[in-house]
Formats: structure tokens, C-alpha cells, sequence
């Protein structure tokens, strides 16, 4: 009997460590994605196309610059309109802290003036695309459970299809998502692929990394420099084209100041 | 001779390093090396109210505006920068035709410094529409136009700003020339035999002009500044004039805007607290010594500002509270003596202007947007009540981006006061709809 008892014991630990180890495998894979996505310099100028459903174009090109300091948990980065000529000039700033509330500060050049704006409102709408504000940047590993649906093929490559739920109502309040499944890819840990799900568990929208290149060759990262995010619910469609990049530059950190923003 | 190369191999160093993809990129580059940028804008306004009797309507404003602005970098060694500005139409009963070279300057970047030159326009503070701190550069308080910041006036001014740390910065401010805000003292009525005329205001000399120094520091979660001012008050009051003799042997009193000096001491924050923005920002106000004897000088004063800002959805709400408090305050007591009742009533009305009709007073703005249609529908209303003088204004409004450059907005300015009141006085001619198309290159 008490072997028997031993018999389920381990047998029930074992389920549990596997269960355990699943989740863990998980996040791990989340943030080696989200440290990939790290560079100790990148600047990039990109094309950001917002394409209605009835097929009309409206572009805008942003300059954006960003910085680690790994010692910190800490990315600086900012983001510049170049056109079209209404929002020329207007900037945004923003410090991501690997386990804080980001600083996010906003220059518009009508008000001549910098302002500090809350972070939380990541759902919102970035320049009026498919992009949300929190899908500019890579997710959080803290906010969210994780868990490996399986494997899947994404444009020939393979993938971990990974299921990630936020770990409160509040925090999936703020991102506007009741659930993500991620595609990312086993070689280079680059998302691929990602569906979101509303906060009515309807699916809402699909991002495509349409295009992934090696940018860091000593380092061998990869950065997907033409994104897609299609949204199922109004039809409309956005595509990021980075046209421009540069990595590993030692940018001076004075770039990430609100004085450097208000200069442009 | 080395020490001398030390530092200017230091600076050129300081801006090598800072050479970034978007000055190298972005823009047109020519043989020389120059990224120069053209810009600006055409826009039609037209504003039309209420005429003063209140039985029919006129146009308060129209006008065609063209902006052109022109911007050259020198990567990141500095910057020139102008605008020009044309206004052809019609306002307040005449007939305008203006040219404003409403900002001229060049600007240089040695390593950590900013330094600029020529006309500039400055906004100091950290509140939404009403800054205590931002003394700089002056205001044309009566300019009909949808876009706050064309109130905003152009001066001349050298202007130093030190980044010593990437989140600190230091900031030194020198107005040569006096350049006052344009009020609207024209719009009071005045008595016969009393005729208002613009300028008794300091001359170019060097003892005449203003300083201004700022540190700011941008703290994880806390950004604050403290700021000084010393010169001339932007806002002028109002004083008896030099009398004219008629031919008729008859008086005329002349009032004239007159400007004081002042120290201004300001400090401003603003921080966030979960899904809320906090803001504040305050100023003591000290005029010259002898304020008490002369009415065209303010009290000293307190004026301050907290406010809170938080989104929901696509709505953004800031509400403010806006407080003053005056120093010194007596009451004016109306004069026994009928040779005294325009300097009673120069002196009501300066209180009028600088906001110090009581020794305390409470107001409170809300301004709520709202972006919809994929952000190219913007709706706003913005509204101020003073609940001591018992004033409001309200201004709705709805700006709709054809496509991009090109947009349109309409709106409301609806101004209420009480008798003896500021809102009193511009009720009448600022009462109005308006509307602006625009088109931005």
C-alpha cells in the first residue's frame, strides 16, 4: 500500500513538475524573445502605412532611436514624425522598465511643450494605425502566463505556438487583449506571427512579420523590419516598413531627453 | 595654446558623437552638406457673432493666413530656424494686411550646451492653457484663431540650455528688448473727454532688460523645474497719461499702457499615480518696491495651478484647479472727489487685467477630447469657470483631418461675465463661430 501510495505521489509530482517545467519553457522562450529584441543602439527610419478598408493610404514616417542599459533592466527609446507635414515634429519618449510602470513623456510642437503622459494606456491606437502602443514593444514576461500550444510552420518557418494570457483583468484592460497567441521562431526567437483575441475573446487582429533580417551580425540578432497587422473587426490594415537601420551605434544618451525631442 | 585646444577638441568631439541617423537622413542634403527643410501652412478663418446691440449678425474676423517656415541642419552642430507669416482680411471692423517674421534664429549645440540666438518663441510650465511660469516671450491675447499657439509672439531673445545630465538640464534666458503682450484695453469703453494710446514702454537700454533662469529635472515617475524671472511683466497696466491740449483749448486724458518690473519665482511638476497624470505649477509674484503708489503695477501675488489628467478610452479629460491669492490686497474705496474717479477707475481696471479684483480667487478648467475615426476626428471642449468673479468661457470644438495636411475645424468661443468683469468686457466681440480650413506643407 505505501508503495503504492509512493507510486502516486511521484507520479502526481511528476505531472506537476512537467506542467511546471511547460510554463517555464514558455516564458523562457518569451524572454530570451523579448532580450533578442534588445540592442545596445538601433535607429531606424521607418514608413508606417495606414490602409483603410476601402483600400485609401495614409503614410507617415517616424524616426526612432532606442538604447539598453542592461545594468538598469532598462530601454530608452524615442520615437520622431517626419511627415506628413500636420504631425512633423511631434515626439514621443519613452523609458521601459523591465519591472515598473514606463516613463512616457509626448513633445507636440502645436503646444510647444513636453508632457508626461500615463503609461498605462497601452491599448491605445499608435498614430491612428492597427499598431497599438504596447505592440510597438516586446511584451512583458511579467505580465502575462504563458503556456506551448505545439509547433507551427509560419511563411516555412518553424515556430512555437505559445498561448499568453495576462495575469490580471487590469493589466488586460490596459492592453485592450484577453489573449495573444505568439508565433515565434525557433532559429532567431523573432516573432512571426501573433493573433490577438478582444477582451470578448473575439479574435481581433493578426500581425505578420513579413519580412526578418540579420542586422547584428556579431551578435547574430534579427529584427523584423516589415510588419503587418491586419485588424478583422473594421477591415483596415497597417504595415511598418523599417527602410533604414543601424545597429550597435554608440548613441549618446542625450538623444533619449526631452530637451534633445523639443530640438527637433 | 593647448589648453586652449583642449576643450574645442572636446566639444567637437561631444558633437561627433552626436551625429544621429535623423540628421543625416531624413531630409534633403545638398553638396555642402545642408539638410535644409521647407514647411508652413495656408488656412482661411472666418469668426462671426452677435453685433454689440445684440439684433443682428457680423463677421468678427475673416481672414487668409499663410505660414512659411524654413529649417536647415546643421547635423547636429545647430539649427536655423524662421517663419514668415502673411494675414490679409478683416477684423474687429478693419481692414488687416500684416507681415511677421514671427520667428528668426540660429542655434548651436557645443557638446552638452544649446545656445540660440534671435527671434524665439518660449513656453515655460507645465498646466494645461494657463502657465504662471512661462513670463518669456509675450501674447496676442485678441488674435481670433482655432490654434492657441498663434498667440504666441515672436521676441528677440539669447537663450542658453546646459543638459549636464541626461535627465537635468539648466536654462539661461536674456530678453534685451522689452516686448509687452498685446491685452484687450481697446475693447473697454472710455469716458468722453478720455482717450486710450498704446506705449509708454522702456527703450533699448541695457538696464531695461529681462532675465530668466530654469532648472529642470525629469525623475523616474517626477518631473519638476524651478524657475526665476526678473525684468519687465509681460501684461502692462494702465496709467494716466501725458493731458492733451485741443485746439479748442479743451483736455483730453490720455491713457497709456505702462510697464513695471517684476521677480517671478515658479515651480512646476508634473508626476504620474496609477491611471492618473498630476500636474501643478505655481508663481510668486513680486513687482517693483513701490507697487502700493502706482496703479499700473500688481500686488504681489501667488498664482497657482493643480491639476489632473486621465484617459479613458479614447477620452481624454484634465481637469485643473487655478487659484490666486494677493498679497497686500486693500480694498479701492471709491473717491469723494470727482478729479479722482478715473484713477479710481484706471485702478479697477488694472485689478481687472492682472486677475486681483479679490484677495482670493477660485477658478477651475476642464478640457475633454475625444479621438474618433481612427484618429481624424478630434472633439474638444474646452471650459473655464471663476467661480469668485463668476466668469466662464466655453469653447467647443471639432477638427476633422481630411486627409493628411489637409483638415477642418469648427467651433464655438462663448465667453460669459458678470459687470466689471474681464469676460464682461469680451463677451461681445469674441462671441462667436468660427471656422478654418487648412492646408499644411
Amino acid at each position: 500500500m505505501k508503495i503504492l501510495k509512493l507510486i502516486l505521489l511521484v507520479l502526481i509530482s511528476g505531472l506537476f513538475i512537467v506542467k511546471a517545467s511547460g510554463q517555464e519553457n514558455a516564458r523562457h522562450i518569451m524572454q530570451k524573445s523579448k532580450e533578442n529584441g534588445k540592442f545596445k543602439g538601433l535607429e531606424t527610419v521607418s514608413t508606417l502605412k495606414i490602409i483603410d478598408k476601402k483600400g485609401r493610404e495614409r503614410i507617415r514616417r517616424t524616426y526612432m532611436a532606442s538604447k539598453s542599459y542592461d545594468n538598469e533592466n532598462l530601454d530608452k527609446r524615442i520615437i520622431i514624425f517626419l511627415s506628413p507635414s500636420d504631425v512633423k515634429g511631434t515626439g514621443m519618449l519613452v523609458y521601459d522598465y523591465d519591472h515598473k510602470a514606463d516613463d512616457m513623456w509626448i513633445y507636440l510642437p502645436a503646444l510647444r511643450k513636453t508632457r508626461r503622459i500615463v503609461s498605462s494606456e497601452k491599448g491605445k491606437s499608435f498614430m491612428g494605425s492597427e499598431f497599438s502602443n504596447a505592440d510597438m514593444s516586446a511584451i512583458n514576461p511579467d505580465d502575462f502566463t504563458f503556456k506551448i500550444l505545439g509547433r507551427e510552420k509560419v511563411n516555412e518557418t518553424d515556430c512555437w505556438k505559445i498561448e499568453c494570457i495576462p495575469s490580471n483583468d487590469e493589466i488586460a484592460s490596459d492592453l485592450g487583449y484577453s489573449k495573444e497567441i505568439l508565433f515565434v521562431a525557433q532559429k532567431d526567437y523573432i516573432l512571426r506571427k501573433a493573433i490577438y483575441f478582444d477582451l470578448d475573446e473575439e479574435v481581433l487582429k493578426t500581425l505578420i512579420s513579413q519580412k526578418v533580417k540579420m542586422i547584428d551580425i556579431a551578435e547574430k540578432k534579427f529584427l523584423a523590419t516589415e510588419l503587418i497587422m491586419e485588424n478583422h473587426q473594421n477591415g483596415r490594415k497597417s504595415e511598418i516598413i523599417m527602410e533604414e537601420i543601424e545597429v550597435n551605434k554608440d548613441l549618446p544618451d542625450d538623444i533619449f531627453t526631452t530637451a534633445y525631442m523639443e530640438r527637433q | 595654446m593647448i589648453k586652449f585646444f583642449i576643450p574645442i577638441l572636446w566639444l567637437t568631439g561631444q558633437i561627433l558623437l552626436a551625429q544621429t541617423l535623423l540628421n543625416e537622413k531624413d531630409n534633403y542634403s545638398n553638396d555642402m552638406g545642408l539638410k535644409t527643410d521647407f514647411g508652413g501652412f495656408v488656412r482661411g478663418v472666418a469668426y462671426a457673432g452677435r453685433t454689440n446691440d445684440h439684433k443682428s449678425a457680423e463677421l468678427k474676423s475673416i481672414y487668409g493666413n499663410a505660414s512659411f517656415t524654413v529649417k536647415t541642419l546643421f547635423g547636429d552642430f545647430g539649427k536655423g530656424f524662421a517663419e514668415v507669416r502673411i494675414r490679409k482680411g478683416y477684423e474687429f471692423g478693419s481692414d488687416i494686411g500684416e507681415l511677421d517674421l514671427r520667428e528668426a534664429y540660429a542655434e548651436f549645440y557645443p557638446g552638452k550646451f544649446e545656445i540660440s540666438l534671435g527671434q524665439q518663441i518660449v513656453s515655460w510650465g507645465k498646466a494645461d492653457g494657463f502657465n504662471p511660469t512661462n513670463n518669456i516671450t509675450p501674447r496676442n491675447t485678441i488674435i481670433r484663431s482655432p490654434d492657441t499657439d498663434d498667440m504666441n509672439m515672436g521676441n528677440f531673445l539669447f537663450r542658453v540650455r546646459y543638459q549636464f545630465l541626461s535627465n537635468s538640464g539648466f536654462e539661461a534666458i536674456w530678453i534685451p528688448k522689452y516686448k509687452p503682450s498685446v491685452l484687450p484695453w481697446n475693447f473697454s469703453s472710455m469716458p468722453e473727454g478720455v482717450r486710450f494710446t498704446e506705449g509708454d514702454y522702456p527703450d533699448g537700454q541695457l538696464q531695461n532688460s529681462s532675465v530668466a533662469f530654469k532648472f529642470n529635472m525629469d525623475l523616474p515617475s517626477f518631473d519638476f523645474s524651478v524657475s526665476w524671472f526678473s525684468g519687465f511683466g509681460l501684461d502692462p497696466g494702465i496709467t494716466i497719461g501725458v493731458p492733451d491740449v485741443l485746439p479748442d483749448s479743451t483736455f483730453l486724458m490720455n491713457v497709456v499702457t505702462k510697464a513695471y518690473r517684476e521677480q517671478i519665482t515658479g515651480f512646476d511638476f508634473s508626476t504620474t499615480l496609477g491611471k492618473y497624470g498630476l500636474r501643478g505649477e505655481v508663481a510668486w509674484r513680486l513687482p517693483e518696491n513701490n507697487y502700493g503708489g502706482k496703479i499700473y503695477v500688481p500686488n504681489p501675488d501667488l498664482w497657482y495651478i493643480f491639476g489632473i489628467d486621465r484617459s479613458l478610452g479614447n477620452v481624454q479629460i484634465i481637469a485643473q484647479y487655478i487659484g490666486r491669492y494677493v498679497i497686500d490686497f486693500k480694498d479701492i474705496v471709491l473717491p469723494e472727489d470727482s478729479l479722482d474717479l478715473i484713477r479710481y477707475s484706471l485702478e479697477e481696471g488694472n485689478r481687472m487685467f492682472f486677475r486681483q479684483q479679490y484677495k482670493w480667487s477660485h477658478s477651475a478648467s476642464l478640457r475633454i477630447s475625444s479621438d474618433m475615426l481612427y484618429q481624424t476626428l478630434t472633439a474638444e471642449v474646452f471650459g473655464m469657470l471663476n467661480f469668485t468673479t463668476r466668469e466662464y468661457v466655453i469653447i467647443p470644438k471639432l477638427t476633422y483631418s481630411i486627409t493628411d495636411g489637409l483638415s477642418i475645424t469648427a467651433g464655438l468661443e462663448w465667453y460669459y461675465g458678470k459687470e466689471n468683469t474681464l469676460f464682461d468686457i469680451i463677451e461681445d466681440p469674441f462671441n462667436s463661430v468660427f471656422l478654418q480650413l487648412k492646408a499644411s506643407f
